[in-house]
């Protein structure tokens, strides 16, 4: 028996999915199993790109779109995003998922002109405080700290045309 | 009728003029920038010539390097669709000096409309019921503005002389806000349309947003094409748009398209264009701007009165009468369009781009896609990012919405994130079912982001079905992702369900 883990986008546990091919079963029937309840599923059609299964008489198409360590599935109009957890890495990731909430830099989300800088190096910042000033697209949007903090470098200016993803300031690390 | 057209745009609306055009055996003449070498735009057309660079401002904005491509290659006239240079009074003024007919209204008639201020007093006089506000010099100082602000009374919204699609726009909630807010607005105004002024009015709380279809000849003929409803909006720009309005009796309708209709007349309205009223909950109507193009959301219209509009736009520039009379015309059931926005719902709408890694438009009768896109699609940084828009008729405006409902579930889009599932969540809402529409609704009942959504079991099983036959290694990632948890609108006070 294979077993496939999968964490919903951005959510805590992962889910264990087993896949196995009954004995004596028709060609394109599989045995999977979620959270220790079995599912008969009948696999019609089954590629890099998407495929069409059946279960409990239900017809479901869908679309598959690997990004990176994540499997993106359309079905049924939704898309959604289900993270591969590696198998070293479950004990790791199992302890708790809290880390992944602080940030150590602030970055461009779209390209753009920097308007007005409201930190400097040194400064404490709280959450939700406005840190940089962008325009983007013709549109003002203000960069607010994800949490509080400490700036540890500005590494943009004001007026300054910057790419997507741009480094535009660093924090110190939490707890400094 | 002419020979040659020349389609000023890109992306869908470049599209879908060129399928008129090509009917009624025209050729269809495109441009293109540099990362539009292979657009959908591209391939549609007759003939193609390059606009070299990336930016809009490079290419599709370069209404001399058009013009030339125009005369260099024998076309009569240029349709310049909407946005880029379409409201753009010297444009229309330099195709006609260069002997080109510019499909629109006379260069006049644009400027004057295109400034809110002058358009604002211009209807007033043909005596169009219109928002109280102040317009002038800011040169008065703050001292007096607070004055004017008071008169008008809070909350007060500030707008662009200039604008449109929000940009320069806040509400003043009380005095103590006023200089900030016109601080800003200006500077927006400034840098999105390189002129500062704005003016004041008073902003109405819960209205729809609904507009009036008009079109008017060289031979004094002036009609409508009834409303759309487009109250359903973010960051100020429409997503939804219907007709007929659930908000308009009949007689109320009558009252707001003859009221388009003699402004219309009254300032010598020629081609389509759209009179844009805010309706609020008492039934009373104001009028707020007029949209001197064809709008994105012309399609509803097309549906319901079974015309084809750039048809009749292109009759109209050629010189000949309207092809409808206002008691030719009539509204048939029920269309609803919804603008697919490559944009995340769930990081407050902001632009995703990359490349459409599946695309799966949906089919069925009464269905109609207007799209610029295709599988394999980049979506850029440099332009909109609108894909298509869906447009569904039905008898009712029920089955108009089951339709809808129906197509998005159909809809695959993969490769950015799109608005297809807020769209269907916004529809599917009891207050849209009900017809209970306002330009705050979004905001209000809070629908916005559906990352949170759990996968059905069966989409679990999809995703291990596929780890199974593809195998569980990081594959290449694709670049599309824009990596920061910000919420750059959060901040952004006026710009949220207004």
């Amino acid at each position: 028996m294979s077993e496939v883990l999968l964490r919903v986008s951005g959510s805590g546990e992962p889910i264990a999915v087993g896949v196995e091919r009954p004995a004596f079963s028709a060609q394109d029937e599989v045995r999977v199993t979620l959270a220790d309840r079995a599912v008969d599923v009948e696999v019609i059609e089954l590629s890099e790109q998407g495929g069409l299964i059946r279960a409990h008489g239900r017809v479901h198409p869908f679309y598959t779109l690997r990004d990176g360590g994540s499997v993106h599935v359309w079905m049924h109009g939704r898309t959604h995003v289900l993270e591969i957890v590696e198998r070293t890495a479950r004990r790791a990731t199992e302890g708790g998922g809290a880390a992944a909430a602080v940030q150590t830099a602030l970055t461009a989300p779209m390209p753009g002109t920097i308007l007005k800088i409201n930190i400097a190096p040194g400064d404490r910042f709280e959450a939700h405080q406005p840190l940089i000033v962008m325009e983007s697209m013709k549109m003002e949007m203000t960069l607010s700290a994800p949490h509080p903090g400490r700036v540890k470098d500005i590494l943009c200016r004001t007026g300054q045309l910057v790419e997507m993803n741009a480094l535009l300031a660093r924090f110190e690390d939490s707890g400094a | 009728m002419f020979n040659k057209v020349l389609i000023a745009n890109r992306g869908e609306i470049a599209v879908r003029i060129a399928a008129t055009l090509q009917e009624m055996g025209i050729i269809a003449v495109g441009v293109h920038s540099d990362p539009d070498r292979r657009a959908v735009h591209f391939r549609a057309m007759d003939e193609a010539y390059s606009l070299p660079g990336n930016t809009s401002a490079e290419t599709y904005l370069r209404g001399d390097k058009i013009i030339d491509l125009a005369r260099s290659h024998g076309v009569d006239a240029i349709h310049p669709g909407y946005g880029f240079l379409s409201e753009n009074e010297d444009f229309a003024q330099a195709c006609q000096d260069a002997g080109i007919t510019f499909i629109g209204p006379s260069p006049r008639v644009i400027r004057d409309m295109g400034d809110k201020i002058i358009a604002k007093e211009t209807f007033a006089k043909a005596g169009v019921p219109v928002v109280p506000g102040w317009a002038g010099s800011t040169d008065i100082g703050i001292a007096a503005l607070k004055q004017e602000a008071s008169k008008i009374g809070y909350p007060v919204l500030i707008k662009a002389a200039a604008g449109g699609g929000g940009k320069g726009m806040r509400i003043v909630n009380a005095e103590g806000e006023l200089a900030a807010a016109l601080e800003a607005a200006q500077r927006e105004a400034g840098s999105a349309f390189g002129d500062s002024r704005v003016f004041m009015e008073k902003y109405i709380t819960r209205p729809r947003h609904v507009e009036i279809q008009i079109f008017g000849d060289a031979h004094g003929n002036a009609v409508h094409l009834f409303e759309r409803e487009c109250s359903i909006q973010r960051r100020h720009q429409k997503i939804i748009e219907e007709s007929p309005s659930p908000a308009l009796s009949p007689e109320l309708r009558q009252k707001m398209g003859s009221a388009a209709v003699m402004a219309a007349k009254a300032i010598g309205y020629t081609n389509a264009g759209t009179v844009e009223f805010i309706l609020d909950p008492n039934g009373s109507f104001y009028f707020l701007e007029v949209n001197t193009r064809l709008q994105v959301e012309h399609p509803v219209t097309e549906m319901v009165t079974h015309r084809d509009l750039v048809r009749a736009q292109l009759a109209v520039a050629a010189g000949q009468k309207l092809p409808f009379t206002q008691e030719e015309l009539r509204q048939d059931g029920h269309a609803i369009e919804c603008r697919i926005y490559a944009e995340d719902p769930g990081r407050g709408f902001l632009p995703s781009i990359g490349t459409l890694a599946r695309y799966v438009e949906p089919r069925g009768p009464g269905i109609r896609i207007d799209s610029g896109v295709r599988q394999g699609s980049e979506v850029t940084v440099y332009y909109d990012p609108m894909l298509a828009k869906l447009v569904c008729w039905a008898r009712t405006r029920d089955e108009a919405i089951e339709k809808t409902l129906w197509a998005l579930d159909r809809y695959a889009i993969m490769g950015v994130t799109t608005n297809t599932g807020f769209l269907r969540d916004v529809i599917d809402h009891a207050e849209f079912r009900r017809g209970n529409l306002h330009t705050h609704f979004l905001g209000e009942h809070s629908i916005g982001g559906n990352g949170s959504a759990q996968p059905p079991e069966a989409a679990v099983i999809a995703a291990a079905l596929h780890v199974r036959q593809v195998g569980g290694g990081r594959q290449s990632a694709r670049a599309a992702d824009i990596a920061s948890s910000t919420d750059p609108w959060e901040t952004a006070g006026a710009w949220r369900g207004v």
